[in-house]
Protein backbone atom coordinates (compact mmCIF):
# COMPACT_ATOMS: atom_id res chain seq x y z
CA UNK A 1 0.00 0.00 0.00
CA UNK A 2 1.12 3.32 -1.00
CA UNK A 3 1.73 6.29 1.57
CA UNK A 4 -1.35 8.18 -0.33
CA UNK A 5 -3.03 5.16 -0.24
CA UNK A 6 -2.43 3.98 3.17
CA UNK A 7 -3.72 7.86 4.02
CA UNK A 8 -6.98 7.80 2.75
CA UNK A 9 -6.90 3.77 4.41
CA UNK A 10 -6.46 5.69 8.18
CA UNK A 11 -8.43 8.59 7.54
CA UNK A 12 -11.72 6.71 6.35
CA UNK A 13 -11.15 4.64 9.30
CA UNK A 14 -10.45 7.57 11.50
CA UNK A 15 -13.66 9.16 10.12
CA UNK A 16 -16.25 6.50 10.42
CA UNK A 17 -15.28 6.11 14.23
CA UNK A 18 -13.00 2.74 13.45
CA UNK A 19 -9.90 4.42 15.12
CA UNK A 20 -8.89 7.04 17.46
CA UNK A 21 -6.91 10.19 17.38
CA UNK A 22 -3.78 8.24 18.75
CA UNK A 23 -4.48 5.35 16.30
CA UNK A 24 -4.41 7.27 13.36
CA UNK A 25 -0.91 9.17 14.61
CA UNK A 26 0.44 5.68 14.99
CA UNK A 27 -0.49 4.61 11.73
CA UNK A 28 0.03 7.94 9.21
CA UNK A 29 2.55 9.67 11.58
CA UNK A 30 3.04 12.78 13.40
CA UNK A 31 1.14 16.23 12.74
CA UNK A 32 2.06 19.64 13.89
CA UNK A 33 -1.95 20.00 14.63
CA UNK A 34 -3.08 18.33 17.82
CA UNK A 35 -5.62 15.32 17.91
CA UNK A 36 -8.66 17.68 18.96
CA UNK A 37 -7.81 19.26 15.24
CA UNK A 38 -8.85 15.28 13.79
CA UNK A 39 -11.59 14.87 16.37
CA UNK A 40 -12.94 17.77 14.83
CA UNK A 41 -13.58 16.73 11.65
CA UNK A 42 -14.95 13.33 12.81
CA UNK A 43 -17.97 15.54 14.38
CA UNK A 44 -18.07 18.19 11.11
CA UNK A 45 -18.89 14.68 9.01
CA UNK A 46 -21.67 14.14 12.16
CA UNK A 47 -23.14 17.28 12.22
CA UNK A 48 -23.60 16.99 8.52
CA UNK A 49 -25.54 14.00 8.72
CA UNK A 50 -27.86 15.60 11.61
CA UNK A 51 -28.09 18.84 9.52
CA UNK A 52 -29.23 16.64 6.26
CA UNK A 53 -31.85 14.80 8.29
CA UNK A 54 -32.95 17.79 9.78
CA UNK A 55 -33.82 19.36 6.49
CA UNK A 56 -35.44 16.43 5.32
CA UNK A 57 -37.14 15.02 8.39
CA UNK A 58 -38.40 17.59 10.71
CA UNK A 59 -41.72 16.45 11.90
CA UNK A 60 -40.07 13.01 11.65
CA UNK A 61 -37.53 14.14 14.09
CA UNK A 62 -40.51 16.24 15.98
CA UNK A 63 -42.42 13.49 16.57
CA UNK A 64 -39.71 11.45 17.99
CA UNK A 65 -38.69 13.58 20.69
CA UNK A 66 -39.56 12.96 23.71
CA UNK A 67 -41.09 9.29 22.82
CA UNK A 68 -38.49 7.56 24.59
CA UNK A 69 -35.60 5.42 22.92
CA UNK A 70 -31.87 7.23 22.15
CA UNK A 71 -32.05 10.91 21.84
CA UNK A 72 -32.25 12.31 18.00
CA UNK A 73 -28.18 12.99 17.84
CA UNK A 74 -27.67 8.79 18.70
CA UNK A 75 -30.13 8.24 16.34
CA UNK A 76 -28.80 9.71 13.37
CA UNK A 77 -24.98 8.48 14.63
CA UNK A 78 -26.70 5.08 14.71
CA UNK A 79 -28.16 5.10 10.90
CA UNK A 80 -25.41 7.02 9.45
CA UNK A 81 -23.03 3.82 10.53
CA UNK A 82 -25.78 1.68 9.42
CA UNK A 83 -26.54 3.38 6.08
CA UNK A 84 -23.10 4.96 4.59
CA UNK A 85 -23.95 6.83 2.11
CA UNK A 86 -21.81 6.78 -1.43
CA UNK A 87 -24.36 8.77 -3.32
CA UNK A 88 -22.88 12.43 -4.41
CA UNK A 89 -26.00 14.15 -3.24
CA UNK A 90 -26.22 14.47 0.00
CA UNK A 91 -30.12 14.43 0.52
CA UNK A 92 -30.12 10.87 -0.70
CA UNK A 93 -28.44 9.71 2.59
CA UNK A 94 -32.06 10.12 3.83
CA UNK A 95 -33.27 7.63 1.32
CA UNK A 96 -33.38 4.53 4.10
CA UNK A 97 -34.17 6.58 6.76
CA UNK A 98 -37.63 5.90 7.21
CA UNK A 99 -37.14 2.09 6.80
CA UNK A 100 -34.60 2.40 9.80
CA UNK A 101 -36.81 4.16 11.63
CA UNK A 102 -39.36 1.46 10.77
CA UNK A 103 -37.16 -0.81 12.39
CA UNK A 104 -36.40 0.72 15.98
CA UNK A 105 -37.07 -1.80 18.49
CA UNK A 106 -37.22 0.69 21.27
CA UNK A 107 -40.07 2.97 19.62
CA UNK A 108 -43.86 1.31 20.13
CA UNK A 109 -44.37 4.34 17.79
CA UNK A 110 -42.32 2.91 15.36
CA UNK A 111 -44.50 2.42 12.67
CA UNK A 112 -46.38 5.94 12.67
CA UNK A 113 -42.47 7.34 12.93
CA UNK A 114 -41.95 6.05 9.45
CA UNK A 115 -44.68 6.81 7.84
CA UNK A 116 -44.10 10.61 8.99
CA UNK A 117 -40.74 10.13 7.32
CA UNK A 118 -41.95 8.19 4.18
CA UNK A 119 -43.76 11.37 3.25
CA UNK A 120 -41.19 14.02 4.32
CA UNK A 121 -38.79 12.01 1.70
CA UNK A 122 -42.10 11.59 -0.70
CA UNK A 123 -42.02 14.88 -0.43
CA UNK A 124 -38.44 16.21 -1.00
CA UNK A 125 -38.65 13.86 -3.94
CA UNK A 126 -41.42 15.12 -5.47
CA UNK A 127 -40.31 19.02 -4.72
CA UNK A 128 -37.05 18.05 -6.95
CA UNK A 129 -37.89 16.05 -9.56
CA UNK A 130 -37.21 16.56 -13.22
CA UNK A 131 -39.88 18.42 -15.54
CA UNK A 132 -40.92 15.55 -17.28
CA UNK A 133 -45.14 16.60 -17.82
CA UNK A 134 -46.78 17.97 -20.45
CA UNK A 135 -50.36 18.48 -19.63
CA UNK A 136 -51.40 18.83 -23.19
CA UNK A 137 -50.60 15.94 -24.29
CA UNK A 138 -48.99 13.36 -21.30
CA UNK A 139 -51.66 11.14 -19.63
CA UNK A 140 -50.03 10.81 -15.69
CA UNK A 141 -47.80 13.40 -14.25
CA UNK A 142 -44.68 11.84 -13.58
CA UNK A 143 -44.71 13.16 -9.88
CA UNK A 144 -47.65 11.66 -8.49
CA UNK A 145 -46.67 10.07 -5.47
CA UNK A 146 -49.78 7.69 -4.49
CA UNK A 147 -49.61 6.67 -0.59
CA UNK A 148 -51.90 5.50 2.10
CA UNK A 149 -51.21 5.79 5.91
CA UNK A 150 -52.51 4.93 9.04
CA UNK A 151 -52.97 8.06 10.49
CA UNK A 152 -52.77 11.69 9.35
CA UNK A 153 -49.42 12.35 8.17
CA UNK A 154 -50.02 15.26 5.51
CA UNK A 155 -51.73 17.32 8.24
CA UNK A 156 -49.25 16.72 11.58
CA UNK A 157 -46.25 17.95 8.88
CA UNK A 158 -48.18 20.66 7.89
CA UNK A 159 -48.28 21.63 11.47
CA UNK A 160 -44.93 21.23 12.33
CA UNK A 161 -43.58 22.97 8.97
CA UNK A 162 -45.91 25.86 10.18
CA UNK A 163 -44.18 25.37 13.49
CA UNK A 164 -48.04 24.69 15.26
CA UNK A 165 -47.68 20.98 15.77
CA UNK A 166 -50.82 19.38 16.22
CA UNK A 167 -50.94 15.50 17.48
CA UNK A 168 -50.88 12.99 14.63
CA UNK A 169 -54.06 11.81 14.65
CA UNK A 170 -54.89 8.43 14.18
CA UNK A 171 -56.68 8.43 10.41
CA UNK A 172 -56.26 6.61 8.03
CA UNK A 173 -55.19 8.37 4.83
CA UNK A 174 -54.85 7.91 1.10
CA UNK A 175 -54.32 9.96 -1.47
CA UNK A 176 -51.92 11.72 -3.91
CA UNK A 177 -48.40 13.50 -3.31
CA UNK A 178 -47.45 15.35 -6.57
CA UNK A 179 -46.67 18.74 -7.87
CA UNK A 180 -48.83 21.00 -10.51
CA UNK A 181 -47.40 21.85 -13.43
CA UNK A 182 -48.25 25.13 -13.26
CA UNK A 183 -47.33 27.01 -9.93
CA UNK A 184 -44.96 24.19 -9.53
CA UNK A 185 -46.21 23.54 -5.79
CA UNK A 186 -46.36 19.97 -4.24
CA UNK A 187 -49.94 19.05 -3.44
CA UNK A 188 -51.27 16.34 -1.07
CA UNK A 189 -54.86 15.70 -3.17
CA UNK A 190 -57.59 12.86 -1.12
CA UNK A 191 -59.21 11.82 -4.10
CA UNK A 192 -62.94 10.52 -4.00
CA UNK A 193 -63.27 6.73 -5.07
CA UNK A 194 -64.56 8.17 -8.45
CA UNK A 195 -61.40 9.99 -8.92
CA UNK A 196 -58.82 7.02 -7.10
CA UNK A 197 -60.54 4.78 -9.62
CA UNK A 198 -59.65 7.37 -12.38
CA UNK A 199 -56.33 7.79 -12.22
CA UNK A 200 -56.08 3.68 -11.95
CA UNK A 201 -57.66 3.80 -15.43
CA UNK A 202 -55.26 6.45 -16.99
CA UNK A 203 -52.55 4.74 -15.25
CA UNK A 204 -53.86 1.01 -16.96
CA UNK A 205 -54.23 -0.57 -14.20
CA UNK A 206 -57.89 -1.60 -14.14
CA UNK A 207 -60.58 -1.13 -17.22
CA UNK A 208 -64.06 0.51 -17.55
CA UNK A 209 -65.74 -2.76 -16.73
CA UNK A 210 -64.19 -2.62 -13.15
CA UNK A 211 -64.91 0.91 -12.58
CA UNK A 212 -68.38 -0.25 -13.05
CA UNK A 213 -68.14 -3.52 -10.46
CA UNK A 214 -66.91 -1.03 -7.94
CA UNK A 215 -70.22 1.67 -8.30
CA UNK A 216 -68.83 4.25 -10.65
CA UNK A 217 -69.56 4.62 -14.14
CA UNK A 218 -68.29 5.86 -17.18
CA UNK A 219 -69.89 9.27 -17.10
CA UNK A 220 -68.87 9.84 -13.80
CA UNK A 221 -65.57 8.29 -14.42
CA UNK A 222 -64.79 10.98 -17.45
CA UNK A 223 -66.00 14.21 -14.67
CA UNK A 224 -63.64 12.80 -12.52
CA UNK A 225 -60.37 12.69 -14.87
CA UNK A 226 -61.69 15.99 -15.62
CA UNK A 227 -61.19 16.69 -12.31
CA UNK A 228 -58.01 15.23 -12.24
CA UNK A 229 -57.11 17.17 -15.14
CA UNK A 230 -57.82 20.47 -13.72
CA UNK A 231 -55.92 19.79 -10.54
CA UNK A 232 -52.67 18.35 -12.56
CA UNK A 233 -52.69 15.33 -11.36
CA UNK A 234 -53.64 13.69 -14.74
CA UNK A 235 -52.78 15.36 -18.19
CA UNK A 236 -55.21 15.91 -21.44
CA UNK A 237 -54.43 12.80 -22.45
CA UNK A 238 -56.06 10.77 -20.08
CA UNK A 239 -59.84 12.32 -21.61
CA UNK A 240 -61.57 9.65 -23.10
CA UNK B 1 -29.78 35.75 -25.01
CA UNK B 2 -26.86 34.45 -22.15
CA UNK B 3 -24.56 36.69 -21.02
CA UNK B 4 -21.09 36.01 -20.93
CA UNK B 5 -18.60 35.13 -18.48
CA UNK B 6 -18.74 36.13 -14.54
CA UNK B 7 -16.71 39.72 -14.00
CA UNK B 8 -17.39 42.06 -11.69
CA UNK B 9 -18.77 40.87 -8.27
CA UNK B 10 -21.87 38.25 -7.40
CA UNK B 11 -23.50 36.44 -5.08
CA UNK B 12 -24.66 32.91 -4.78
CA UNK B 13 -28.14 31.65 -5.81
CA UNK B 14 -29.88 30.70 -2.68
CA UNK B 15 -33.08 29.24 -1.97
CA UNK B 16 -34.15 32.04 0.65
CA UNK B 17 -33.60 34.29 -2.03
CA UNK B 18 -35.64 33.00 -4.78
CA UNK B 19 -38.51 35.23 -4.00
CA UNK B 20 -36.41 38.02 -4.20
CA UNK B 21 -33.58 37.67 -6.85
CA UNK B 22 -35.65 38.46 -10.07
CA UNK B 23 -36.77 41.83 -8.36
CA UNK B 24 -33.82 43.26 -7.76
CA UNK B 25 -32.84 46.50 -9.37
CA UNK B 26 -29.49 46.79 -7.20
CA UNK B 27 -26.14 45.89 -8.83
CA UNK B 28 -25.00 42.43 -9.32
CA UNK B 29 -22.77 41.44 -11.54
CA UNK B 30 -23.45 37.40 -11.43
CA UNK B 31 -24.33 34.40 -9.65
CA UNK B 32 -22.85 31.65 -8.40
CA UNK B 33 -25.22 27.76 -8.08
CA UNK B 34 -23.50 24.66 -6.56
CA UNK B 35 -24.23 22.53 -9.60
CA UNK B 36 -25.14 19.21 -7.42
CA UNK B 37 -28.88 21.22 -6.46
CA UNK B 38 -29.52 21.01 -9.89
CA UNK B 39 -28.60 17.41 -11.27
CA UNK B 40 -31.52 15.88 -12.61
CA UNK B 41 -33.71 18.31 -11.23
CA UNK B 42 -37.02 20.07 -11.82
CA UNK B 43 -39.41 22.14 -10.32
CA UNK B 44 -39.34 25.73 -9.13
CA UNK B 45 -35.60 25.89 -8.40
CA UNK B 46 -34.77 24.81 -12.03
CA UNK B 47 -37.22 27.81 -13.36
CA UNK B 48 -35.57 30.02 -10.73
CA UNK B 49 -32.10 29.21 -12.64
CA UNK B 50 -33.30 29.70 -15.97
CA UNK B 51 -34.78 33.11 -15.66
CA UNK B 52 -31.76 34.20 -13.50
CA UNK B 53 -29.23 32.71 -16.34
CA UNK B 54 -31.52 35.00 -18.92
CA UNK B 55 -30.04 37.88 -16.67
CA UNK B 56 -26.80 37.23 -15.50
CA UNK B 57 -23.57 35.37 -15.74
CA UNK B 58 -23.72 32.00 -13.66
CA UNK B 59 -20.41 30.37 -12.04
CA UNK B 60 -20.78 26.76 -11.22
CA UNK B 61 -18.82 25.74 -8.17
CA UNK B 62 -19.30 21.95 -7.67
CA UNK B 63 -19.10 20.92 -3.93
CA UNK B 64 -19.23 16.90 -4.12
CA UNK B 65 -16.37 15.56 -7.09
CA UNK B 66 -14.06 14.71 -4.59
CA UNK B 67 -11.31 15.59 -6.97
CA UNK B 68 -8.59 14.69 -4.42
CA UNK B 69 -10.21 11.44 -3.57
CA UNK B 70 -9.17 7.45 -3.76
CA UNK B 71 -12.16 6.44 -5.27
CA UNK B 72 -12.84 6.75 -9.36
CA UNK B 73 -14.15 9.92 -10.56
CA UNK B 74 -17.84 9.50 -10.69
CA UNK B 75 -18.61 9.44 -14.63
CA UNK B 76 -22.67 9.80 -13.76
CA UNK B 77 -21.63 12.89 -11.66
CA UNK B 78 -19.48 14.51 -13.95
CA UNK B 79 -22.14 14.15 -16.88
CA UNK B 80 -24.71 15.42 -14.91
CA UNK B 81 -22.35 18.62 -14.29
CA UNK B 82 -21.26 18.93 -17.79
CA UNK B 83 -24.69 19.35 -18.33
CA UNK B 84 -25.62 21.91 -15.78
CA UNK B 85 -22.44 24.00 -17.11
CA UNK B 86 -24.37 23.55 -20.40
CA UNK B 87 -27.65 24.25 -19.14
CA UNK B 88 -26.34 28.10 -17.65
CA UNK B 89 -23.92 28.70 -20.36
CA UNK B 90 -20.65 28.45 -18.21
CA UNK B 91 -17.94 28.43 -19.26
CA UNK B 92 -15.67 26.74 -16.55
CA UNK B 93 -15.91 24.98 -13.85
CA UNK B 94 -14.99 25.21 -9.82
CA UNK B 95 -14.22 22.90 -7.39
CA UNK B 96 -12.36 22.33 -4.02
CA UNK B 97 -8.54 20.88 -3.44
CA UNK B 98 -9.62 18.10 -1.32
CA UNK B 99 -11.13 14.47 -1.08
CA UNK B 100 -14.88 14.18 -0.05
CA UNK B 101 -15.56 10.46 -1.05
CA UNK B 102 -13.08 7.51 0.37
CA UNK B 103 -13.97 3.82 0.88
CA UNK B 104 -17.28 3.87 -1.27
CA UNK B 105 -18.54 6.10 1.06
CA UNK B 106 -19.51 10.25 0.72
CA UNK B 107 -18.75 12.15 3.50
CA UNK B 108 -20.54 15.36 2.67
CA UNK B 109 -17.31 17.48 3.71
CA UNK B 110 -14.45 19.26 2.03
CA UNK B 111 -11.21 17.07 3.56
CA UNK B 112 -7.56 18.19 3.45
CA UNK B 113 -5.28 16.11 1.71
CA UNK B 114 -1.76 15.56 2.73
CA UNK B 115 0.71 18.01 1.01
CA UNK B 116 2.60 15.81 -0.36
CA UNK B 117 4.18 15.08 -3.90
CA UNK B 118 2.08 11.82 -4.37
CA UNK B 119 -0.93 13.71 -3.63
CA UNK B 120 -0.07 16.30 -6.06
CA UNK B 121 0.63 13.69 -8.71
CA UNK B 122 -2.59 11.92 -7.40
CA UNK B 123 -4.71 14.54 -7.98
CA UNK B 124 -3.85 16.44 -11.08
CA UNK B 125 -4.02 13.39 -12.86
CA UNK B 126 -7.84 13.30 -11.84
CA UNK B 127 -8.22 17.13 -12.46
CA UNK B 128 -7.42 16.32 -16.02
CA UNK B 129 -9.65 13.80 -16.66
CA UNK B 130 -12.81 15.70 -14.81
CA UNK B 131 -11.48 18.50 -17.06
CA UNK B 132 -11.89 16.41 -20.39
CA UNK B 133 -14.80 14.41 -19.71
CA UNK B 134 -16.74 18.32 -18.70
CA UNK B 135 -15.03 19.99 -22.00
CA UNK B 136 -14.35 22.97 -19.96
CA UNK B 137 -11.41 24.80 -17.57
CA UNK B 138 -11.30 23.92 -14.04
CA UNK B 139 -10.52 25.95 -11.50
CA UNK B 140 -9.33 25.02 -7.81
CA UNK B 141 -10.23 26.38 -4.47
CA UNK B 142 -8.22 26.03 -1.58
CA UNK B 143 -9.95 24.95 0.92
CA UNK B 144 -10.28 25.62 4.86
CA UNK B 145 -8.57 23.35 7.29
CA UNK B 146 -8.48 22.54 10.65
CA UNK B 147 -5.54 20.45 10.46
CA UNK B 148 -2.77 19.45 8.80
CA UNK B 149 -2.46 16.11 7.52
CA UNK B 150 0.63 14.05 8.82
CA UNK B 151 3.01 13.26 6.12
CA UNK B 152 3.53 16.86 5.12
CA UNK B 153 6.31 17.14 2.52
CA UNK B 154 5.60 20.81 1.51
CA UNK B 155 3.78 24.34 2.43
CA UNK B 156 -0.27 24.87 1.37
CA UNK B 157 1.08 26.97 -0.72
CA UNK B 158 3.65 25.10 -2.63
CA UNK B 159 1.31 22.31 -2.38
CA UNK B 160 -1.92 24.44 -4.68
CA UNK B 161 0.62 25.66 -6.32
CA UNK B 162 2.20 22.38 -7.64
CA UNK B 163 -1.67 21.12 -8.49
CA UNK B 164 -2.34 24.04 -10.36
CA UNK B 165 0.88 23.76 -12.24
CA UNK B 166 0.68 19.80 -12.68
CA UNK B 167 -2.95 19.92 -13.85
CA UNK B 168 -2.37 23.41 -15.57
CA UNK B 169 -5.64 24.51 -14.28
CA UNK B 170 -7.13 27.92 -12.54
CA UNK B 171 -7.20 28.65 -9.09
CA UNK B 172 -10.49 29.69 -7.10
CA UNK B 173 -8.41 31.82 -4.50
CA UNK B 174 -10.90 31.68 -1.03
CA UNK B 175 -9.49 34.92 0.75
CA UNK B 176 -11.42 33.97 3.87
CA UNK B 177 -9.90 30.29 4.03
CA UNK B 178 -6.39 32.07 3.80
CA UNK B 179 -7.42 33.82 6.93
CA UNK B 180 -9.14 31.20 8.18
CA UNK B 181 -6.39 28.75 7.67
CA UNK B 182 -3.66 30.94 8.89
CA UNK B 183 -5.58 31.55 12.28
CA UNK B 184 -5.99 27.88 13.00
CA UNK B 185 -2.09 27.11 11.98
CA UNK B 186 -0.32 30.15 13.34
CA UNK B 187 1.03 31.92 10.13
CA UNK B 188 0.91 34.92 8.45
CA UNK B 189 -2.02 35.55 6.01
CA UNK B 190 -0.02 37.96 3.89
CA UNK B 191 2.23 35.36 3.36
CA UNK B 192 0.02 32.46 3.13
CA UNK B 193 -1.65 34.68 0.11
CA UNK B 194 1.07 35.58 -1.38
CA UNK B 195 2.40 31.67 -1.48
CA UNK B 196 -0.03 31.11 -3.77
CA UNK B 197 -0.15 31.13 -7.23
CA UNK B 198 -1.89 34.53 -7.54
CA UNK B 199 -1.36 34.67 -11.29
CA UNK B 200 -4.00 31.47 -11.75
CA UNK B 201 -6.65 33.23 -9.92
CA UNK B 202 -9.74 33.08 -11.86
CA UNK B 203 -12.24 33.90 -9.21
CA UNK B 204 -12.14 34.87 -5.83
CA UNK B 205 -14.91 34.03 -2.77
CA UNK B 206 -15.07 36.07 0.01
CA UNK B 207 -17.05 34.86 3.38
CA UNK B 208 -17.72 35.28 7.31
CA UNK B 209 -16.37 32.49 9.63
CA UNK B 210 -17.22 31.46 12.94
CA UNK B 211 -14.90 30.68 16.11
CA UNK B 212 -15.22 27.57 18.18
CA UNK B 213 -12.75 27.48 21.27
CA UNK B 214 -9.64 28.46 19.50
CA UNK B 215 -10.42 27.10 15.73
CA UNK B 216 -11.54 29.24 13.39
CA UNK B 217 -14.78 27.40 11.25
CA UNK B 218 -15.17 29.07 7.07
CA UNK B 219 -19.08 28.44 7.87
CA UNK B 220 -20.37 31.22 5.76
CA UNK B 221 -22.43 32.44 8.00
CA UNK B 222 -21.58 35.84 8.85
CA UNK B 223 -20.30 39.23 7.21
CA UNK B 224 -17.33 39.26 5.71
CA UNK B 225 -14.27 40.63 8.38
CA UNK B 226 -12.40 43.65 8.48
CA UNK B 227 -8.65 41.74 8.43
CA UNK B 228 -10.50 39.74 5.50
CA UNK B 229 -11.56 42.59 3.55
CA UNK B 230 -8.10 43.63 3.85
CA UNK B 231 -6.51 40.40 2.67
CA UNK B 232 -9.01 40.98 -0.54
CA UNK B 233 -7.27 44.47 -0.91
CA UNK B 234 -4.32 42.45 -0.86
CA UNK B 235 -5.60 40.01 -3.51
CA UNK B 236 -6.68 42.53 -5.53
CA UNK B 237 -3.22 44.39 -5.69
CA UNK B 238 -2.08 41.17 -6.43
CA UNK B 239 -3.99 39.90 -9.24
CA UNK B 240 -5.93 42.28 -10.61
CA UNK B 241 -10.34 42.82 -10.84
CA UNK B 242 -10.44 39.07 -10.37
CA UNK B 243 -14.21 38.11 -10.46
CA UNK B 244 -15.24 37.94 -6.83
CA UNK B 245 -18.35 35.77 -5.29
CA UNK B 246 -19.42 36.33 -1.90
CA UNK B 247 -20.61 33.24 -0.16
CA UNK B 248 -23.24 32.96 2.38
CA UNK B 249 -25.03 29.92 2.67
CA UNK B 250 -25.85 29.54 6.58
CA UNK B 251 -28.06 32.22 8.77
CA UNK B 252 -28.66 33.65 5.35
CA UNK B 253 -29.74 37.20 5.86
CA UNK B 254 -32.45 38.53 3.80
CA UNK B 255 -31.29 39.71 -0.08
CA UNK B 256 -30.48 43.27 0.64
CA UNK B 257 -28.01 42.48 2.85
CA UNK B 258 -26.16 40.06 1.03
CA UNK B 259 -26.20 42.70 -2.30
CA UNK B 260 -24.40 44.86 0.73
CA UNK B 261 -21.47 43.10 1.16
CA UNK B 262 -21.11 43.06 -2.65
CA UNK B 263 -21.55 46.64 -3.13
CA UNK B 264 -18.22 46.85 -0.83
CA UNK B 265 -16.32 44.26 -2.83
CA UNK B 266 -17.63 46.17 -6.00
CA UNK B 267 -16.33 49.41 -4.56
CA UNK B 268 -12.68 47.71 -2.91
CA UNK B 269 -12.61 46.42 -6.94
CA UNK B 270 -12.58 49.64 -8.37
CA UNK B 271 -10.66 51.27 -6.07
CA UNK B 272 -7.69 49.15 -6.49
CA UNK B 273 -7.76 48.48 -9.80
CA UNK B 274 -9.52 51.01 -11.81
Amino acid sequence: MSELDAFFDGMTRFLRGDLDAAALRDRLGPSPSAPGRFTFYRGLIRANHRRVLAHLFPAAQHAYAGGGGAPWPALVDAFARAHPCGDWDLNAFGAAFPAFLEGRPDRPDAASLAQVADYEYAFYRVTRAPDAFDPAVDVVNPTVTPRSYTCDVPAFVRSVRRGAPAPLAATPITGFLYRRPDDRQVRWLRPTLARLLAFARATGEIDDEACAAAGVESPALDAATDALVRAGVLGRGARR
Amino acid sequence: MTPGPPAGVGIGLRREHFDSILQTERPLDWLEIVPENFIGHGGRAGAVLDACRERWPIGVHGVALSLGGPDPLDLDLLDGLAAVLDRVGATAFTEHLCFARAGGENFYDLLPLPFTRAAVDHVAARVRAARERLGCPILLENVSTYAVMPGAEMSEGAFVTAVLEAADCGLLLDVNNVFVNAHNHGTDPLDDLAALPLERAGRIHLAGHTYVDDLAIDNHGAPVIEPVWALYRAALEAAGPVPTLIEWDLHVPPLERVLDEADRARALMRAVCG
